[in-house]
C-alpha cells in the first residue's frame, strides 16, 4: 500500500515546508478551495473514516452537526494529546510530517467555516511543540494559514496549545475545559462539543491521525478511499507497536490487518525467540488479549467481537515472561494517577482497585480479593462520568477474564515472581 | 410559560415543565432521588454519581441531575441494580470518611449518613484512607474540616456563583482538597464569612465554628424569620436550644438566587445575650440611669407626653404592625402627627410607595441605577449576591453610575457618568429602536443625543423578556420613564428593611421634620429602635425604645426595652415588595417587650384602650400610582454614606458579636 | 498588563499569545509555561503575577495548576530527568532504571539529589513506547535506554 500518513518521513527534512511541496503538499488545499464546503464534508462522509483517536465516531457525520449549528464563531480542535499509554503513532505525523497535519486542518476549517483552530498537544512532546510552531510559521509565510489564503476569501488563523500532564485532556470536553484555560475536566453531554464547545460555540475536535487523511480523501475522492481496509471502516491506519517484539515502531497498513500480520509480518515477531503470552491491542485502556486471540483484524467493528477495542491501535506485545499482575497493578496505578477527581466511582474506585492489585502483587493478597476485583469494576462500568472509569474497569476484566489464575496463583503464594 | 410534559417516576405519572431535571421532576412525583452533588436551582453536574437512574428503552443508567425529562418518559429510580450501584457509591464515599457519626456535630442533618443509614451500610468494605489535612480553625465563623470533605464540589460552586470566588480545588483526583488560593486561612483570601459555604456543604466539612458541644439539629427548635439589619430583609432560619440562637442560616428554597445572607445577618446574633442589651426600663436619676419597673417607666413617659409636645422618631426597621400601633396611639393617645422617620435620609414617598414587586430569580435583564452594592463592603450585600447569581445563570447586567461600581466587573455594559442624564439617553435609543414611547415622554427627550453605549444598552432591553431595574431612591422617578417605554419592573432600593413597609403605613419621609427633631429642639422626643443619631438633640426629655444601650440610649432621659427581631413576630415589605413574615424564635430577654405591646400598655396608663392597629399592607402595595413622564432629575438631598449608615444603625449588633473580630481582621488585611 | 515579576521578553510573548484566543482565561497554560520557563518552578509570588496579568484570582491560578502534573510547585534540581515507567517501558526494563537511578545518584522518585543537580519525576507515557524506556532532561529526549546508556546521558549534565 502506498504510504499517506507517513508519506516521505524518512527525509530528514520532512518538517520543512519546501520539501513537503516538492513532494506536492498542499495541492489539495487549492484542490478544496475549488469544491463547495458541504461537497467536501460529502466526501468525508462517502469516505466512511472513522476517527482515530480510539472512539471511531464517523467524521463525516460529526462535521455534519457542527456545520448544522448557525452559531458563528466555530473552532477547529486538532487533538495532539496523545496519551493513551502504549501509543505514540501520531508522533511521526507532529514531528516529521506537520505539514500534512496542517493541511489536513486547512482543508477541514474550510468545509467546515471554522477560522481559529488550535492544535492541542501533550506538554510531554516538546520537540513536537519546536517542529509545529516552525512549520506554522512557514505556513503563514507562504499564506497557507492566515487571512485571504492563496488570494482566497478564506481565513484560518491555527495556535499549538500545550497541555500540562493531564490524560484526562485527551478526552474532547475535558481538552476544551483545558483549552479554555481551566482544570481539565470532562463536561456534560448534550450538549456535544459540535453545538456548545470551545467558549461555548460549536467546535469540532479531530484526533491528529483523522484530520491528516483529509487531504488524501480531497486528492482521490470518498469513493476511492472508502475501498481502502475494511469497507466498514475503511482508510490506511497507523498501527503503533512495542513491547517485546523484534521491530517495534509505527506502521501504516490498511485498516482491519490482523494483529498476527501486525506482530509477526511488520513488527518482526517475538524478540529473544521467547513464545506471545498476550497483546494488549489498542492502549492500556483496551481489554488485554490472549496469544491465541492474535487473529482477529484490528479495526473498530472486528475488535469488539474478539472482546476487545481498537482504540489507538496501540499494540503492547508481551511474551511469556511478563507477570499479568504486575502489568494490571501498573495499569491501575496510571488510572488513579489521572483520574480528575469528579466522579466518586472512578475517584475512590481506582484508588482502591490499585491497593488491592497491590496488595496481590506484593504477595499480601487474600481470598476473596479476585471476588472484590470483580465486584468494584462491575460497579464501576458505565457509571463514571467519563470513558476513564471504563477503561479502568474494562482492562481490569479483561485481565481477569483471560489471566484470572495469574491472580490467584499471586494469592495462594504459588507464583513464580512472587513480590513484583 | 415552559410547555408541560408527563413523566412516569416509579410508576407514578406527573407533569412537569419541559427541561425540569429528572431530580426535579421525580420530587414532584414524591420520590427522592438521592444524590449529594446536586444543588437545586443549578445546573447538574453529574459527579457524585448516586443520582443514576434507569430510563426505560435507554441503554443503561443516567445521572438523573442531567438529563431532563421529555414526554412519555418512564423512569425507575429504585431498581435492585440501582441499590446495588448506590450502595458502592455510599461505600466508596465512606472509605475517605470518618466515621465519628457518635460525636460529629453534623449528626442527623447528614446527608452521607442518611444515605448510609439507607443502604444498611454500617463501615466502608474498604479500609478507611486518611490525608491527614489540618482544620482551618483560624477564625470564629467557619471552621472547615477537609478530614471530612466529600469532594461533592457544593461549596465551591455556591463560592463561585454569588462571586466571591474563594474556593476551588486543588490537587487532582483523589488528592484532590478544596482550598482557599495558597490554601491560606479564610481571612487572608477575601472572604466575605456570608457563610454561603456552611449551608451548602452535605457533611461536616464546613461548619460554624462554634458548634462544638452545642447541641445538634434534632436539639434545636427552627423558626423561620427575616434579618432586619439592612435593607435587604433576607429570609433566615433561626436555631434555637434553651433560648439561646445557636445558628442561624440563609432561608429561602434551595437553589433560589435570594438563598444568601452575610456575615453580620448570620454571626451577628451573639449581641442578642450580650451585656449591650437593655433589659428592664432605665429612668435618670440624678445624672445616672437607673433601673425601674414597667409601672414607673410608664408612668413617667404619661406625664410627659401630656406636659410636652411629642416628636417621634422611628427607624426603617420597624415592623408594620409596630408601625400601625405607634400610628393610632400617635393620635388618638399622645395626640402628635410629628412623625419623622430615618427613611426620609435616603428615600422619598414615591419611589417607596410605587416600586414595583419584582422577582430577580426570574429575570433576565438586570440595570442597576446608581447603586454600588458589595458583599465586601456590606453594602446591599445580598443584592450583590443575587445580581451575581442570576448573571452566572445566564442574566445580563447593566451598571449605571456616577460612580465607579464594584459589580461593574462582571457587567454587560458599564455606563459611567451623570445618571439622569444617561436615563434619558437610553429612553431616546429604546424610542429609536421603535419601542414606542408617549408624545409627551418623546418630548422630555427630544433634547438629546444618544450614543454607542446608550443603543447597546436599548438592544439589550428590547431582546430581554424580563426586566427589573434596581435604582438609587433619588432616581427613581427618572427611570421610572423607561417603564412607559418597555414593561419593566422597577425598584428603589433602600437601606432599611422595612422602609417600604413605613411608607406604605402612611408615614411620609419628611427630611425637614427629622432635620428639626435632630438638629432643631423639640420637648418630648421619643425614639424607636436605633437611628443614625450619636448625640442627644436638644430636647426636653428623650426617650429611647430599642433593644440595646445605643449610644443615643446612653443619653436619653427613659430607655425602655423593646425586643430584638429574634424575640419579635410580625411583618415587614422587603424592597422587592414581598410581604415577609417574622416568628418569635426567642422568649424575651429580661423585661423587653415589642414595640407595640409597650405602646399598648402606654395609652392604657394614659386612659385609653388600643387594640393592635391595622394597616392593610397587601392593599396599600396594590395602590401603586401609575408612572407618568417625569423629567430625568437626580432628587436632591438623599445621599447618604451607605456603608456608614449600615455600621452607625448597626453599631450595637458589630460592636457586640463577633463580627467585632471580623472588622479587625479586615482591618489588617486592608480590606 | 500588570508586569509583576515577568522579564520583558516573557510578558511581550505573553501578550502576543493572549491575542490567539478570545478571553485572557485560555492564556492561562500557556502563561503557566513561561512562568515555569522563567523561574524554574511556580511559587506562590509567580502564580499571583501570573493571577494580576491575566485578571484572574488566586484560586482560579493554583487551581488549575495544581490540576497538571506538569507545574511544579517547589524548587527543583537543576535539571529534571522525567522517566516513563508506564507498562511499554516497564516491559523494557524502565524499573531497573528507577533502581540505578536511586543507587548512584541517591535519587528517589520525586525527589532531589543533595547537591541540586538532577530531580526525577516518574511519567505516564511520553510516547516513545517504541523506543522504550524512555526519558526527557529537561526537554531533551533519550530513548532505548539502558543502564549504561543513562549515566552516559546523564554525565553531560552538570
Amino acid at each position: 500500500m502506498e504510504r499517506v500518513l507517513l508519506k516521505n518521513i524518512e527525509n530528514p527534512n520532512s518538517a520543512e515546508i519546501d520539501e513537503y511541496l516538492k513532494a506536492g503538499g498542499y495541492r489539495n488545499v487549492s484542490k478544496a478551495f475549488d469544491m463547495r464546503p458541504e461537497d467536501i464534508i460529502e466526501e468525508v462522509k462517502k469516505s466512511g473514516l472513522r476517527g482515530r483517536g480510539g472512539a471511531g465516531f464517523p467524521t463525516g457525520m460529526k462535521w455534519g452537526f457542527a456545520i448544522a449549528d448557525p452559531k458563528f464563531p466555530k473552532y477547529l480542535i486538532c487533538n495532539a494529546d496523545e496519551g493513551e499509554p502504549g501509543t505514540f503513532k501520531d508522533r511521526p505525523i507532529l514531528e516529521r510530517n506537520p505539514h500534512l497535519l496542517i493541511e489536513g486542518m486547512i482543508i477541514s476549517a474550510y468545509a467546515l467555516k471554522a477560522e481559529y483552530g488550535y492544535i492541542y498537544l501533550r506538554a510531554e512532546y516538546p520537540k513536537a511543540k519546536e517542529i509545529l510552531d516552525r512549520a506554522i510559521r512557514q505556513a503563514y509565510e507562504r499564506n497557507y494559514l492566515g487571512e485571504n489564503i492563496l488570494g482566497r476569501d478564506v481565513r484560518f488563523h491555527l495556535t499549538v496549545h500545550q497541555g500540562a500532564g493531564a490524560y484526562i485532556c485527551g478526552e474532547e470536553t475535558a481538552l476544551i475545559d483545558s483549552l479554555e484555560g481551566k482544570r481539565g475536566q470532562p463536561r456534560n453531554k448534550p450538549p456535544f462539543p459540535v453545538n456548545v464547545g470551545a467558549w461555548r460555540m460549536p467546535t469540532i475536535v479531530n484526533n491528529v491521525e483523522t484530520l491528516a487523511n483529509i487531504p488524501y480523501i480531497v486528492e482521490i475522492g470518498g469513493e476511492a478511499y472508502s475501498k481502502i481496509g475494511n469497507p466498514e471502516c475503511p482508510g490506511p491506519k497507523l498501527y503503533c507497536v512495542s513491547g517485546h517484539v523484534n521491530r517495534p515502531g509505527v506502521y501504516e497498513l490498511p485498516m482491519g490487518t490482523t494483529l498476527r500480520e501486525i506482530i509477526y509480518t511488520h513488527a518482526g515477531g517475538i524478540r529473544n525467540d521467547k513464545e506471545l503470552k498476550a497483546v494488549i491491542p489498542g492502549g492500556v485502556s483496551t481489554p488485554v488479549l490472549p496469544a491465541s486471540m492474535i487473529d482477529c483484524r484490528m479495526d473498530f467493528v472486528s475488535m469488539p467481537k474478539a472482546g476487545s477495542m481498537l482504540g489507538s491501535a496501540a499494540v503492547i506485545v508481551m511474551d511469556e515472561t511478563v507477570c499479568m499482575v504486575k502489568v494490571m497493578h501498573r495499569i491501575m496505578k496510571f488510572f488513579e494517577h489521572e483520574s480528575c477527581g469528579k466522579c466518586t466511582p472512578c475517584r475512590e474506585g481506582t484508588g482502591w482497585l490499585r491497593r488491592i492489585l497491590e496488595s496481590i502483587e506484593k504477595g499480601n493478597g487474600r481470598p476473596g480479593d479476585i471476588e472484590l476485583l470483580r465486584d468494584i469494576s462491575e460497579d464501576m462500568m458505565g457509571k463514571t462520568f467519563c470513558p476513564l472509569g471504563d477503561g479502568a474497569a474494562g482492562a481490569l476484566r479483561g485481565m481477569l477474564k483471560h489471566f484470572e489464575y495469574e491472580f490467584e496463583e499471586h494469592i495462594a503464594g504459588r507464583s513464580r515472581c512472587k513480590g513484583g | 410559560m415552559a410547555k408541560k410534559v408527563g413523566v412516569t417516576i416509579n410508576g407514578k405519572t406527573v407533569k412537569v415543565p419541559e427541561g425540569t431535571n429528572l431530580i426535579d421532576a421525580a420530587s414532584q412525583a414524591g420520590v427522592e432521588i438521592p444524590n449529594l452533588c446536586y444543588i437545586k436551582g443549578m445546573r447538574g453536574i453529574g459527579a457524585c454519581r448516586l443520582c443514576l437512574v434507569e430510563i426505560e428503552g435507554g441503554r443503561g443508567p443516567v445521572t438523573a441531575c442531567t438529563t431532563k425529562v421529555k414526554d412519555g418518559m418512564v423512569v425507575n429510580t429504585d431498581t435492585e441494580q440501582l441499590r446495588e450501584m448506590r450502595q458502592f457509591v455510599i461505600d466508596l464515599i465512606l472509605s475517605m470518611h470518618p466515621l465519628d457519626c457518635m460525636t460529629c456535630t453534623k449528626a442527623g442533618v447528614c446527608t452521607l449518613q442518611r444515605y448510609a443509614y439507607e443502604s444498611e451500610i454500617k463501615e466502608s468494605s474498604f479500609s478507611r484512607k486518611k490525608f491527614g489535612y489540618p482544620p482551618d480553625e483560624s477564625n470564629p465563623f467557619i471552621k472547615r474540616d477537609p478530614e471530612y470533605c466529600i469532594l461533592c464540589a457544593r461549596c465551591v460552586r455556591v463560592c463561585k456563583e454569588q462571586g466571591t470566588n474563594v474556593l476551588d480545588f486543588m490537587g487532582r483526583g483523589v488528592g484532590a482538597k478544596v482550598v482557599t488560593a495558597n490554601d491560606k486561612p479564610l481571612h487572608e483570601s477575601g472572604c466575605t464569612f456570608c457563610g454561603s459555604c456552611i449551608d451548602a456543604c452535605p457533611v461536616n466539612a464546613i461548619l460554624e465554628a462554634d458548634r462544638w458541644r452545642k447541641g445538634r439539629e434534632w436539639d434545636y427548635e427552627r423558626t423561620h424569620s427575616v434579618c432586619l439589619l439592612c435593607g435587604g430583609a433576607c429570609d433566615t432560619v433561626i436555631s434555637t436550644k434553651d433560648n439561646l440562637i445557636m445558628k442561624i442560616n440563609a432561608g429561602g428554597e434551595d437553589g433560589s438566587v435570594q438563598r444568601y445572607i452575610c456575615a453580620i445577618g448570620r454571626f451577628g446574633y451573639d449581641a442578642v445575650a450580650s451585656d449591650k442589651r437593655v433589659l428592664s426600663p432605665l429612668r435618670r436619676v440624678n445624672g445616672e440611669l437607673k433601673e425601674t419597673t414597667w409601672e414607673e417607666a410608664l408612668q413617667l413617659l404619661s406625664e410627659r407626653l401630656t406636659k410636652g409636645k411629642a416628636s417621634i422618631l422611628l427607624t426603617g426597621a420597624l415592623m408594620n404592625e409596630d408601625i400601625s400601633t405607634l400610628l393610632k396611639v400617635a393620635e388618638d393617645v399622645i395626640k402628635t402627627d410629628r412623625i419623622a422617620t430615618t427613611v426620609s435620609l435616603y428615600a422619598d414617598e414615591e419611589s417607596m410607595k410605587d416600586s414595583d414587586t419584582a422577582d430577580i430569580d426570574s429575570a433576565d435583564l438586570i440595570l442597576l441605577v446608581g447603586l454600588n452594592p458589595s458583599q465586601w463592603k456590606r453594602v446591599h450585600p445580598s443584592l450583590d449576591a443575587s445580581i451575581r447569581r442570576r448573571l452566572s445563570r445566564g442574566a445580563r447586567l447593566v451598571s449605571i453610575s456616577s460612580e465607579a461600581v464594584d459589580i461593574g466587573e462582571v457587567a454587560d455594559i458599564t455606563l459611567r457618568g451623570e445618571e439622569p442624564g444617561l436615563i434619558k439617553q437610553i429612553a431616546k435609543s429604546m424610542i429609536s429602536k421603535g419601542m414606542k414611547a408617549n408624545k409627551e415622554l418623546s418630548e422630555l427627550t427630544g433634547d438629546t443625543d444618544t450614543t454607542e453605549e446608550t443603543e447597546r444598552v436599548a438592544d439589550l432591553i428590547k431582546e430581554a423578556e424580563r426586566i427589573v431595574i434596581f435604582t438609587s431612591p433619588a432616581l427613581f422617578r427618572s427611570v421610572r420613564n423607561l417603564s412607559l417605554i418597555k414593561k419593566m419592573d422597577i425598584i428603589a432600593v433602600p437601606n432599611e428593611a422595612n422602609a417600604r413597609g413605613v411608607v406604605l403605613s402612611g408615614i411620609k419621609p419628611d427630611g425637614k421634620l427629622l432635620k428639626e427633631m435632630i438638629e432643631g429642639s423639640t420637648e418630648v422626643l421619643y425614639v424607636f429602635g436605633e437611628p443614625p443619631v450619636e448625640r442627644r438633640p436638644d430636647t426636653g426629655f428623650l426617650v429611647v425604645q430599642s433593644p440595646y444601650m445605643s449610644n443615643l440610649a446612653r443619653e436619653a432621659d427613659l430607655v425602655l426595652p423593646s425586643t430584638t427581631p429574634y424575640e419579635s413576630s410580625g411583618s415587614i415589605v422587603s424592597f422587592t415588595g414581598r410581604v415577609k413574615r417574622l416568628s418569635r424564635a426567642l422568649r424575651p430577654y429580661g423585661e423587653a417587650k415589642q414595640h407595640r405591646e409597650i405602646l399598648a400598655s402606654l395609652a392604657k396608663v394614659m386612659g385609653k384602650v388600643i387594640k393592635e392597629g391595622k394597616t392593610d399592607i397587601k392593599k396599600a402595595l396594590k395602590g401603586r400610582s401609575k408612572p407618568s413622564p417625569s423629567p430625568f432629575e437626580k432628587k436632591e438631598g438623599l445621599e447618604i454614606d451607605e456603608a456608614r449608615f449600615m455600621e452607625e444603625t448597626n453599631s450595637c449588633v458589630i460592636n457586640s458579636s463577633r463580627l467585632l473580630w471580623l472588622r479587625e481582621a479586615e482591618k489588617a488585611v486592608g480590606v | 498588563m500588570a508586569r509583576g515579576m515577568f522579564s520583558e521578553t516573557a510578558i511581550k510573548e505573553l501578550e502576543e499569545i493572549r491575542r490567539r484566543y478570545p478571553d485572557s482565561r485560555a492564556a492561562l497554560l500557556p502563561a503557566l509555561h513561561i512562568a515555569q520557563r522563567e523561574f524554574g518552578w511556580l511559587s506562590d509570588d509567580v502564580m499571583r503575577s501570573v493571577a494580576r496579568l491575566l485578571n484572574l484570582t488566586e484560586a482560579e491560578v493554583k487551581g488549575t495548576a495544581s490540576f497538571y502534573s506538569m507545574f511544579r510547585f517547589r524548587p527543583m534540581g537543576r535539571h529534571i530527568i522525567q522517566l516513563c515507567t508506564n507498562v511499554s517501558c516497564m516491559l523494557l526494563g524502565a524499573e531497573r532504571l528507577v533502581d540505578l537511578l536511586k543507587d548512584r545518584y541517591g535519587l528517589e522518585p520525586g525527589g532531589t539529589t543533595e547537591d541540586g543537580r538532577f530531580s526525577l519525576v516518574i511519567m505516564e507515557c511520553i510516547g516513545a513506547c517504541g523506543t522504550a524506556p524512555a526519558m526527557l532532561v529537561n526537554s531533551d529526549f533519550y530513548d532505548n535506554l539502558t543502564e549504561e546508556r543513562i549515566v552516559e546521558i546523564l554525565e553531560r549534565y552538570k
